[in-house]
């Protein structure tokens, strides 16, 4: 490849190749039968030390490896090379679901596409979730004190297996860090399908982008895997059906195609808001597997779903609450959408807006297929990026709702086209409020910016502080007038016991210590290798971080394995400095360092209640005029045993630490602080409800978890679904026949 | 000691081996000597109840032996409801007892005939099925990967289930299994012309001799998808446990070289590719193939995947189990005089209690009964599936049953669970369910009998006087072997 780097040093952008559009189905029609292949544009990979051409045979690049092996059939598939010149001329292979080769190719395609959104829309490279031994049943190693990130827990690739599995199922393993696709028989025939064909999941670009994003957000918050309310699980689903759904909006024939067939109303019957048709066909639906807009009944009528705010009660089933989640989302971007082209279709019209019957000029077409896809990739951009702004663990529907708001609202303060609005109309018609919100305004929804409430009222004055303290100074006119400017006074959880009477006093308090906590972690600048003659916090007194240094490089260049080991670098530094905060601070960060906490929460060395330094990463965000800033998120988490019979539970947490008996599942409990180094002040602090050694949360996931028991499908097997450790809880969840509606 | 039936009405024995069914029924019939029923007679291996007096356990010798004793070793019906150890195992355990025992009649529901296309081809998929899962277990049983050997150890339970054996490659051969041999025991003791297969909705069956006790056949439902819990909603048409693909690869696998050559077609056409892309996963480093896959797949066995194709089984295994309990045998017997019902529902679970509310008869006398006018009337209650979760329904089921005032004033529910086991197992099994154990309780007013729990205790809310006339009608056996309650049936 001598010559190819001889001839032009600027390297491509991107790596064309051919994929269904769709899937092989799409095709067999007539009328889709033009959009039935597109080709994919993905980042150019290449090695940075030699310069190899990447990916290697198989594929294997940077991000992921395809090894295709089919142990069922007791046999493996050759590895395709995409950069045999005959493919690099030609796009890659030809579209052909006979090929072994050519789902390679596409699964490795989609993938990395699905990648690449995903990078963008957060501004720095994506990292797979570490590598925990403890999933093997290894013995866990205590985390909290070497951090949660090790260097032999790096995991540069993510594995795809196409042809993993002989059913209609297909799902992220957590444990192997890979992709497990199925294929199956068709087992009837229907339009689409002939009786025993196969049907592969691995050409599904839905399913493929969907299992990717799985992949990609457990590289986010490993701990959304564990279902502690009704919503964690539906909430992956769901998520990964946004991402699914949007990503094709990037492909603009396809667009181009359904905007003509629907006269640009994509609130009608459209392939756009379907999702997986083939495999649904096959596994016995009508349609789609799942759809965002509507679905076809028994007799194969189509009729459109009009949002339904009280569908959320009557369901508990992931799929069915995912799809929910899904369909607000897709109706936000329909509003805005609409919005956005009001002004198009009155200048087609002449002014009156209306159409009139027939097709629409291919014009037209073109511009409304533009502003969809701009559009679809706004929403995909803010959906993302709200997973900077979620607590830990434990989030609904709603605390997500407001993470895109806030991060919203953090990368684009302007919001010219009402992309909040649309989302906040959307997720009220649909039923999705987040609890302990006043109302369903955008200053309410947004976590409170703590350095908004200061740059308004001044510096930690008296009227901040008992501004938002009703039982302080509840007639003050001042007072009313602050409320009702943020809000939302309590929208930073404190813990239940605390209750709302000293939410202004930790305000002013904790700002303070906050600031000064983090102008001294800004201040630092240190030779690496030096923080291991720091003095061991607990003997230092007050936290010192003034020789500490805070690793911020870390965007869409940084090698990820050095963005790795500097969030492992971070973690650590800011480990040692919130273990040296005093119980006061902790507290209202929602941790305890309590020695007599019960004996069931987990302990470090020294025997007080462990923390752990659950992911630093870099965030960036848009000031009003356009400056750009790189911001830090960290997570801190608490766990404690948890049992399911409370009888137990008593008598564990009155034991001692060391003789608790094994856990039933783990409590977990903490906060995302979202810190601005430029300006040092935490801009937020994002918290689970109470901490770890309260007793009501626990009992909350305790009901949780036992009630779930009596809804399982499984006569025998009631424990099946408990608990989940995260190891292969997707296995079960995505097999599409179990599921209602997946 | 012989079992008497009441001048009217019935008495109904459960007898308390174990988890499991035994039901012994006596009517009142010619002359002096009532008409007997048995209604199954098994348990889960090692569930055996223990006496809470003397801790010993209870045999099933013992309850055999006590059932030839109550009926003077004539039994004039016995019913299988379907073809699970729990319900079955007696008749091999002590089978020497059974000899002894002359038996009119039986009878199985219609998925046991061999006369019947649907039945037969059930059996074929049921039996390809629990080869799979034989050989699935067989390969489960011998890798590393901690997951899979837990999947493999539950799948071990639930095939004992299936065939009361200890599972290994000798029971390939599904006709030897157990169960099967109880059944064919069953079918050959009483002449051919005695054993009856039954269908939902056929014309009520009267029971000779006993002053017109009638027999209302209510499940198993003649739809695959019925039996297969498939919800017809989804449209979900899967054959019969749609797992083919799974089952060939683990057939070929296990029994490649001895296969016919239709089921290598069965075989091969589940291959997603053709054999010019099949390379195995054997090559050698000398091709380039061959270096990928060791360098890609040979370390790392964390990330491989070898055997997670076969997880599949474990759910696959659930389907049949939940099948076979589908196929229960469900009969309503209506008393002659006040038209009360005993429902038996076998292990029936949700696809049979649904198919029941279609079902009616026309009578004699030009009138239709439907099987909700039944449920209505139901004043005993055998609870399906040791009280499970989803083999009692609730608005189409208990809450339909003993409507009158008069019939919820006595009705009554028997849980043949040994919960203490059920429990105890280190999987455990929620039998009964506490959900529907409370409801039961509460719809009986505290007249629940539980195979393992000492005779029902009165609740704060039923007054003594009902309490004591309710004790007048059930006994309890001094040795421990069953309760015993009676049903008046006196105009």
């Amino acid at each position: 490849m001598n010559s190819l780097g001889a001839a032009n040093r600027s390297r491509p952008a991107a790596r064309r190749l051919k994929v269904f559009a769709f899937d092989p189905s799409i095709g067999g029609r007539i009328k889709t039968a033009g959009i039935n292949q597109t080709t994919l544009q993905i980042p150019w990979e290449q090695d940075a030390c030699t310069g190899c051409l990447l990916p290697d045979p198989g594929p294997v690049g940077e991000y992921v490896e395809v090894v295709d092996v089919d142990p069922a059939s007791n046999c493996f598939y050759a590895p395709v090379d995409l950069n045999q010149r005959e493919l690099l001329a030609t796009d890659g292979l030809d579209p052909l679901e006979s090929s072994p080769q050519f789902h390679q190719q596409m699964v490795y395609a989609v993938a990395m596409t699905t990648i690449d959104i995903f990078e963008r829309a957060l501004g720095r490279r994506a990292l797979w979730s570490p590598r925990r031994p403890e999933d093997d049943g290894e013995k866990a190693l205590q985390v909290d004190e070497r951090s949660t990130f090790k260097a032999d827990d790096y995991v540069q690739r993510l594995r795809i297996y196409p042809h993993a599995l002989r059913e209609a199922n297909a799902y992220y393993s957590p444990r192997r860090k890979a992709l497990l696709f199925g294929y199956f028989a068709a087992p009837r025939g229907d339009y689409e399908n002939v009786q025993g064909t196969m049907i592969f999941t691995c050409l599904s670009h839905d399913i493929v982008a969907h299992e990717t994003t799985h992949a990609l957000l457990d590289g986010l918050h490993p701990r959304f895997n564990e279902a502690t309310n009704v919503d964690m699980r539906a909430l992956h689903e769901a998520f990964a059906d946004i991402v699914a759904l949007f990503q094709r909006f990037s492909n603009a024939e396809l667009l181009r195609h359904q905007i003509a067939q629907t006269r640009g109303d994509l609130e009608t019957e459209n392939l756009l808001g379907d999702l997986a048709q083939q495999v649904g066909r096959a596994t016995g639906r009508h349609g789609a597997l799942r759809s965002a807009i509507g679905k076809r009944d028994k007799n194969d009528k189509w009729c459109a779903r009009p949002p339904d705010p009280t569908a959320l009660d009557r369901t508990t089933s992931p799929h069915d609450r995912g799809a929910i989640l899904v369909a607000a989302v897709f109706r936000a971007f329909i509003s805005v959408y609409k919005a956005q082209t009001a002004d198009l279709l009155r200048i087609a019209t002449s002014g009156s807006g209306i159409l009139p019957e027939g097709h629409i000029h291919p014009d037209l077409v073109n511009r409304l297929a533009e502003e969809a896809a701009y559009t679809a990739r706004q929403l995909l951009q803010m959906c993302i990026r709200g997973l900077d702004y979620c607590p830990p663990v434990d989030l609904t529907f709603g605390d997500y709702l407001r993470g895109i708001l806030t991060g919203d609202r953090d990368a684009d303060p302007e919001d010219i086209e009402n992309h909040r609005l649309a989302l906040i109309e959307a997720f009220r018609d649909w039923g999705i409020y987040p609890a302990r919100v006043r109302n369903m305004s955008l200053d309410a929804l947004c976590y409170p910016r703590l350095d908004d409430v200061e740059s308004l009222n001044g510096e930690g004055t008296e009227e901040v502080a008992y501004a938002v303290d009703p039982a302080n100074s509840p007639s003050s006119p001042d007072a009313s007038a602050e409320c009702s400017k943020h809000g939302s006074a309590d929208a930073i959880v404190l813990p239940q016991a605390q209750g709302l009477s000293d939410y202004g006093r930790w305000e002013r308090k904790d700002r303070q210590v906050f600031q000064e906590g983090a102008a001294r972690l800004k201040a630092t600048e240190l030779e690496p290798g030096e923080e291991e003659e720091m003095p061991a916090s607990s003997q230092a007194g007050p936290p010192d971080l003034s020789r500490r240094r805070l690793r911020m490089e870390w965007d869409l260049e940084t090698d990820r394995k050095m963005a790795f080991n500097d969030m492992r670098h971070n973690a650590r530094v800011i480990h040692k400095w919130v273990k040296a905060l005093d119980g006061g601070t902790l507290a209202r960060l929602g941790l305890t360092r309590d020695r007599t906490a019960p004996a069931t929460v987990a302990r470090d060395r020294e025997g007080l209640p462990s923390i752990e330094v659950h992911s630093v990463r870099t965030a960036v965000r848009r000031e009003s005029r356009g400056s750009v800033r790189t911001e830090l998120v960290v997570e801190l988490l608490q766990r404690r045993r948890g049992y399911l019979d409370p009888e137990k539970q008593k008598r564990n947490d009155m034991s001692c630490p060391e003789k608790c008996e094994k856990e039933d599942f783990w409590f977990r409990s903490g906060c995302t602080i979202i810190l601005n180094p430029n300006t040092s002040r935490f801009r937020y602090i994002i918290r689970t409800q109470g901490n770890v050694a309260d007793k009501s949360e626990l009992a909350r996931i305790r009901d949780y978890l036992s009630g779930r028991l009596l809804v399982s499908n499984d006569a025998f097997r009631m424990q099946r679904v408990l608990p989940e450790s995260g190891s292969e809880g997707f296995a079960v969840l995505h097999t599409f026949k179990e599921a209602s509606t997946w | 000691m012989v079992m008497q039936a009441p001048p009217s009405g019935v008495t109904i024995r459960m007898y308390r081996q174990g988890h499991g069914d035994c039901f012994l029924l006596a009517f009142p019939g010619k002359g002096t000597r009532p008409f007997f029923v048995l209604i199954d007679c098994g348990l889960c291996k090692g569930s055996q109840t223990r006496r809470k007096s003397s801790g010993d356990e209870v045999t099933m010798k013992e309850v055999v032996e006590d059932i030839a004793d109550a009926t003077g070793c004539h039994i004039d019906l016995v019913v299988i409801s379907h073809e699970h150890e729990d319900h079955l195992s007696g008749f091999n355990s002590a089978r020497a007892v059974f000899d002894k025992i002359d038996i009119e009649r039986v009878w199985f529901a219609w998925t046991e005939s061999r006369e019947d296309d649907l039945a037969n081809k059930l059996r074929k998929q049921y039996k390809d099925t629990l080869l799979g899962l034989t050989a699935s277990l067989e390969r489960m049983r011998r890798c590393q990967d901690n997951h899979l050997k837990g999947v493999g150890a539950r799948l071990e339970q639930m095939l004992t289930l299936e065939t009361d054996e200890a599972m290994s490659a000798a029971a390939s051969e599904i006709r030897g299994i157990t169960n099967k041999r109880a059944m064919e025991y069953l079918k050959e003791k009483v002449k051919n012309e005695r054993v009856e297969f039954l269908r939902p909705g056929q014309t009520p069956i009267r029971l000779k001799n006993t002053g017109g006790v009638k027999a209302y056949v209510l499940g198993p439902p003649e739809d695959p998808d019925a039996l297969t819990e498939n919800d017809p909603e989804e449209g979900e048409a899967y054959g019969l446990f749609g797992f083919g693909g799974t089952s060939a690869g683990v057939m070929e696998q296990a029994y490649g070289a001895t296969l016919t050559p239709s089921s290598k077609w069965a075989v091969e056409s589940q291959k997603p590719f053709d054999l010019q892309f099949r390379l195995p996963l054997t090559l050698g480093a000398s091709t380039q193939a061959g270096k990928f896959l060791k360098e890609h797949y040979s370390d790392e066995d964390w990330r491989k995947i070898d055997e997670d194709w076969l997880r599949t089984t474990e759910q696959l295994a659930l389907r049949m189990g939940d099948y076979v309990n589908n196929t229960s045998l469900v009969l309503a017997f209506e008393l002659p005089n006040t038209k009360k019902v005993l429902l038996f529902v076998g292990d029936a679970q949700r696809g049979n209690w649904a198919s029941w509310l279609d079902l009616s008869w026309k009578l004699g006398d030009g009138s239709t009964i439907t099987a909700e006018q039944l449920l209505n009337r139901t004043v005993f209650y055998k609870v399906g599936h040791h009280g499970s979760h989803n083999a009692t329904l609730k608005e189409h089921g208990l809450e339909m049953m003993a409507l009158s005032e008069e019939q919820a004033r006595e009705f009554v529910a028997m849980i043949p669970a040994n919960s203490e086991w059920a429990y105890g197992k280190e999987d455990q099994w929620e039998h009964p369910l506490p959900a529907l154990s409370r409801a039961l309780h509460r719809k009986c007013g505290g007249r629940v009998f539980q195979i393992d729990k000492g005779f029902p205790s009165r609740p704060s809310g039923v007054s003594p006087e009902d309490w004591e006339e309710f004790k007048g009608r059930a006994a309890e056996c001094p040795k421990g072997l069953f309760f015993e309650y009676t049903i008046a049936d006196d105009q």
